[in-house]
């Protein structure tokens, strides 16, 4: 099976990080930097995830810093989070999904169930990341493939 | 422990890195992809053959859109750079706030921004500000962290530099 050929499903990993709303965005930051990880899902108390924090409302929020004055001390990920989770269906091509992740400045995208018959804000049950993507296309075109 | 104030006014060359790794216009896609994979980078920075002049960008982004493009995906092991690089280099001076930097990156839709140094005509590499650096930065919880990226440290200025090449007097 080529790169090409690949669903979603076949590439992504299943456990996401997480943190709660009320996690302190620097904290949060922190938690991307030394787990070198893109993104974190935010959940609230019933474990649904109601957002995301990534890099990218990382650097959003640094740069939004030159322009107005934030208390970085008390400043939370709820302030600050992305509430639309960006999502692919685990059933779409793989290279479709990396796509949409670069259409949106992502370098990773939830893989949330399908919504019928779900309540709203499930929790995903996957991510996807660019890294694994390319990985696939060059293993894979490399005659890696196990 | 005091809070480290992360509204301070940091400049690029505050939180740019000095060196920028590259690949050439020859160099297979396969091969520029594996140095982003292994390397953990968002891009690399492409020269030209004939006179090492800065010609494009190689990243994450072009290695997707090259494979997607593809009509074979055999045709990945033919690929060069040269095919799929992006020829638009953004640069931006040292010299400037750093937060500045990051709306352009936002604006501008990438994650690294080049420093170059222009001479005779060629663009040579000389500095890369990331992205990461700046979730670096920002997750950095004392002053040693900060120093540690190179945060304020002790730069000649200009005129000190070309005191220094160019004057006989003390």
């Amino acid at each position: 099976m080529t790169a090409s050929a690949k669903q979603v499903r076949d590439l992504m990993h299943i456990t996401a990080t997480s943190c709660s709303a009320d996690t302190l965005f620097l904290e949060a930051v922190r938690i991307l930097h030394r787990n070198t990880i893109e993104s974190l899902i935010v959940l609230d108390s019933h474990s649904r995830a109601i957002g995301m924090l990534s890099r990218l409302e990382a650097v959003q929020t640094y740069a939004r810093s030159g322009i107005r004055t934030y208390n970085f001390d008390t400043l939370t990920v709820a302030e600050v989070m992305r509430s639309n989770i960006p999502q692919v269906s685990p059933n779409i091509p793989a290279i479709s999904a990396a796509q949409i992740m670069l259409d949106q400045g992502l370098r990773e995208i939830y893989v949330m169930p399908n919504k019928d018959g779900e309540t709203s804000n499930p929790q995903p049950f996957g991510v996807l990341s660019i890294n694994k993507v390319l990985s696939e296309i060059n293993g894979v075109s490399n005659g890696e493939e196990g | 422990m005091a809070a480290l104030d992360k509204n301070k006014n940091m400049l690029v060359r505050d939180l740019m890195n000095v060196g920028v790794i590259t690949c050439s216009t020859d160099t297979p896609v396969a091969e520029a992809t594996r140095l982003l994979l292994d390397r953990d980078l968002e891009s690399v920075l492409v020269l030209d053959l004939i006179n090492s002049n800065a010609a494009g960008v190689f990243g994450r982004r072009e290695a997707i859109r090259a494979y997607a493009n593809l009509e074979n995906a055999e045709d990945w092991q033919t690929l060069t750079v040269a095919d799929v690089l992006h020829p638009d280099i953004i640069e931006v001076p040292p010299d400037i706030p750093a937060t500045a930097v990051a709306q352009i990156m936002l604006d501008q839709d990438t994650r690294d921004i080049y420093m170059l140094h222009h001479a005779a005509g060629i663009g040579w590499p000389a500095a890369i500000f990331r992205f990461d650096e700046i979730v670096r930065y920002l997750s950095a919880e004392t002053e040693e962290e900060i120093e540690a990226m190179g945060v304020h440290a002790p730069r000649k200025s200009a005129i000190e530099i070309f005191k220094e090449r160019y004057s006989t007097l003390k």
